[in-house]
């Protein structure tokens, strides 16, 4: 053989020998769960909500998903099954808009259908009067989609082979508890005001004119759009939606912009229009003064720790802060009261 | 579809090859049918209706030129400047009709709406292209041309979106000879050589460099202190080069694999000496058709120095405008413009000067250690020149331009931004660092970033080029090997996983 034969056929094997195994290691492994449930000997990094979610939600064996933003992300879901015997995976996405719960669920419901339980969901209504097909950030159209042939941008990635194909062998340290995926850094020590302070400034004090109607129309919008759709199309499953308690600094901030009467009014149009469908039941958590005042609930001012969290779970186990039709003015009356009547210079900022 | 993606890599270019081989000896014709075939996919893969624009140029400009053919003498030039008028005025539609209506709203005080045009890809590469072609055969300077050959010349897939502008005398001529001459293995092993070298300079470096420097610019409002300001002219500077230049690379690599020579654009143009050198050296096509097309008709050097210099400065006028429909792209172009006629003006001096003292001074001192020291004086010179009008390249107005450079007189010299950094903390280099126990020191963020910059300053100014490279390979067992990696490297690096940082919710 020639040199120059030789030359072009050791490049050509030695590439395509590189790319095979390259994508074999990231097939095999499978750290976005892609293909696969997780190798039970892996030690996986779970930490990229946009990235995992889709293969989490198609190829993990569970039969309740948590949903939400971060206030989400704290929860220790092992308490579900603890509480409820619910096997519940974690779906959250940071700052998630109501199209962000759409994409996700498109895909539980086509991976897994009625053996879907229950459905919690953490609604953020200051992200849902946004445009319907809002995502937090770009969703990553391979991981998404059932094209087989954009996988190649997964099985041929450099970061994911060396971030999280060889990364979490080297340092074993990083593996991530199955339960308590997306967690915050936060640690114990660090939910307290003084930590609370560290991220908070106070609203500018410019009232927020648009009328509540506004807001109220781009909720209508998108729970059209992205959530009732899904509520409808699976009576069988039970959606558990709550709503996140913020600290009271969140009002504050409400209260300099003047915009508690609207948020109410956000709140009583979410839950009655939630509350028409037999399959859903509504928590509410907002106007719990012992929890909200308490910075030492809090790691800034709106998220809260996982003591909370668990004690969220709990009540929506047992029933506590169920909201209905029945008691629902009188909690809301509740909400604006607190909001509008706390001694905020008592807070020392 | 771009060179450096999966598409193009892991399925065009294998397909393209395979096909062409297999009918260039057999039917020749089908061969070119192929290669056009081929290229109105990589074309047509960015947008379909780029197609459109660009079947419709092509059509045009053979009808144009079938007509000048047939034409008397009387009328030829008529149909010629109505040939150039209307390839000009669909550039000038697609490229500079929202230039022109915003400054018109700005003068006149109008509010007349933006169209938001959207720029096919490589138009302003075709159309000089075409625009050459019928001024050479307005010269008569072609003779026939079949409408296949055409076709794929102004289509070739290899130098469409981003050039060379090639000339019609160097590839129909290559074209005409499909199927005729034997293959080249030598020609094809270097235009693998070429090809990856290219993508890596492009993938490897300049996407590295462009990171940082896109970070520099987008947080330009918020504030960068001046060490940030001044890395990122420098890294901008670098990253054109690499970019642009591993661009043309792959370019004529892929040409080669064809069997097809197309000009080198860039010779090592950091080490230019002057602007006229830099010139000589950057975007080689461009300049040989500004010359031909503009320069040499518009008088050239015939009509005394004067004429001389304003001839000269229109070429950069233009050119500027040619790079982008913007004001700060009119001031690069025309500093680039004032600084060479200058060159022009001084080396006519000299050169009288040199006369009268029969040029002793410089041929003595040519080989000793002052003519080092004043060589790499005006290296260093050109290049700070260039550095600086490249920010009006970059920036997306000349506000921001004048902003960037101000950052640098600020004085606010202090240590960059992890962040900034962060852009060279690659993690398979990272993991290096690890092994050697560096990633505890202090600075260790900064340590990619300084060796990337050493290292893309000695390959800018000390190594030789990716062709003089391939001129000395021997194609051995570890050339292989090198280039495979620098392959995979570059692939596996096509894409990435997006890291989004907290929550805010």
């Amino acid at each position: 053989m020639s040199k120059k034969k030789r030359f072009l056929i050791i490049l050509i094997a030695v590439t395509v020998a590189g790319l095979l195994l390259t994508a074999g290691l990231i097939a095999y492994v499978d750290p976005f769960f892609h293909y696969h449930k997780p190798l039970t000997w892996y030690p996986y990094v779970v930490d990229d909500q946009v990235d995992m979610n889709p293969g989490l939600a198609r190829n993990i064996d569970y039969d309740s998903v948590l949903l939400g933003s971060s206030m989400t992300v704290s929860f220790d879901t092992s308490r579900f099954y603890d509480d409820m015997g619910l096997i519940t995976q974690k779906l959250s996405y940071n700052g998630a808009y109501p199209k962000d719960q759409s994409n996700i669920m498109e895909i539980i419901f086509d991976a897994k259908g009625d053996s879907v339980k229950r459905v919690f969901l953490g609604i953020d209504e200051l992200n849902y009067s946004c445009d319907i097909n809002q995502t937090k950030y770009p969703i990553t159209d391979y991981l998404y989609d059932k094209n087989p042939v954009n996988d190649v941008k997964y099985l041929l990635n450099k970061d994911v082979l060396l971030d999280y194909v060889i990364r979490p062998v080297l340092d074993k340290k990083d593996k991530s508890d199955w339960n308590m995926i997306y967690k915050m850094w936060w640690q114990p020590m660090h939910y307290n005001l003084a930590n609370v302070r560290l991220y908070y400034t106070p609203a500018e004090e410019i009232a927020d004119t648009t009328p509540a109607e506004e807001y109220i129309a781009g909720i209508e919008a998108n729970f059209s759009a992205n959530i009732i759709p899904y509520i409808e199309a699976h009576p069988e499953t039970e959606f558990t939606i709550f709503y996140p308690p913020y600290s009271i600094l969140y009002w504050y901030d409400a209260k300099r912009q003047d915009k508690i009467d609207t948020i109410v009014k956000k709140y009583d149009y979410m839950t009655r229009r939630l509350l028409e469908y037999d399959n859903v039941e509504v928590f509410f958590f907002q106007n719990q003064e012992d929890i909200i005042c308490n910075f030492d609930n809090y790691a800034d001012h709106t998220h809260y720790s996982p003591e909370i969290c668990n004690y969220m779970v709990d009540c929506m186990a047992d029933g506590t802060r169920r909201v209905t039709l029945d008691n629902l003015e009188e909690e809301l009356e509740l909400l604006s009261n607190l909001a509008k009547f706390y001694d905020y210079d008592s807070i020392d900022l | 579809m771009l060179f450096n993606s999966y598409i193009f890599i892991l399925a065009f270019l294998p397909i393209c090859l395979a096909g062409f081989y297999l009918l260039r000896s057999r039917v020749p014709v089908a061969a070119k049918i192929w290669l056009i075939s081929m290229s109105l996919w990589f074309y047509g893969y960015f947008n379909v209706n780029y197609l459109v624009i660009m079947l419709f140029s092509i059509g045009f400009n053979y009808v144009i030129f079938r007509i000048l053919k047939a034409t008397a003498n009387s009328k030829r030039k008529a149909v010629f400047i109505a040939g150039i008028v209307i390839n000009l005025a669909v550039l000038f539609y697609f490229k500079y009709f929202d230039f022109f209506i915003d400054n018109c709203n700005a003068l006149l005080g109008t509010e007349m709406p933006l169209r938001n045009i959207l720029l096919p890809l490589g138009i302003s590469f075709f159309t000089f292209q075409q625009v050459g072609f019928l001024a050479d055969t307005y010269r008569g300077e072609i003779k026939e041309c079949a409408f296949v050959d055409y076709a794929l010349f102004v289509s070739f897939f290899p130098q469409l979106i981003a050039g060379p502008i090639v000339n019609y005398d160097e590839m129909i001529p290559q074209f005409k000879a499909i199927g005729v001459k034997e293959f080249d293995f030598d020609r094809f092993l270097r235009g693998i050589y070429i090809f990856i070298l290219g993508m890596g300079k492009k993938v490897l470096i300049a996407d590295t460099f462009g990171g940082a420097v896109d970070f520099a610019y987008a947080n330009l409002a918020y504030g960068i202190n001046s060490t940030e300001a001044l890395l990122a002219i420098l890294f901008y500077t670098l990253q054109l080069y690499f970019d642009f230049s591993g661009y043309c690379d792959m370019a004529i690599g892929l040409g080669l694999l064809l069997g097809i020579d197309i000009p080198v654009n860039f010779n090592s143009p950091y080490k230019a000496t002057n602007i006229i050198d830099f010139w000589k050296r950057w975007h080689i096509t461009l300049s040989r058709f500004f010359t031909k097309n503009i320069y040499i008709p518009l008088g050239g050097n015939r009509k005394g120095n004067v004429r001389m210099y304003i001839n000269l400065f229109i070429v950069f006028f233009l050119s500027g405008l040619w790079h982008g429909a913007g004001w700060n792209f009119i001031l690069w172009g025309s500093m680039h413009g004032i600084l060479y006629v200058l060159t022009r003006m001084y080396e006519r001096i000299k050169t009288a000067k040199g006369k009268e003292k029969d040029g002793e001074t410089f041929t003595r001192s040519k080989h000793n250690a002052t003519a080092v020291l004043w060589r790499g004086i005006s290296v260093l010179l050109t290049f700070v020149f260039v550095n600086i009008a490249w920010v009006f390249f970059r920036a997306s107005g000349t506000g921001e331009a004048f902003k960037l450079l101000s950052e640098v007189f600020r004085g606010n010299w202090m240590l960059p931004g992890r962040e900034f950094a962060d852009y060279f903390n690659l993690s398979e280099l990272w993991y290096l660092l690890k092994v050697l126990h560096l990633t505890s020191w202090d600075f260790s963020n900064y340590i990619l970033m300084v060796l990337f910059l050493i290292f893309a300053v000695i390959i800018t100014f000390f190594a030789p080029n990716v062709h003089e490279m391939a001129d000395r390979t021997q194609y051995g067992i570890s050339t292989a090997f090198f280039l495979a990696i620098i392959l995979i490297w570059c692939v596996v690096s096509l894409s990435g996983v997006s890291t989004f940082l907290y929550f805010n919710f």
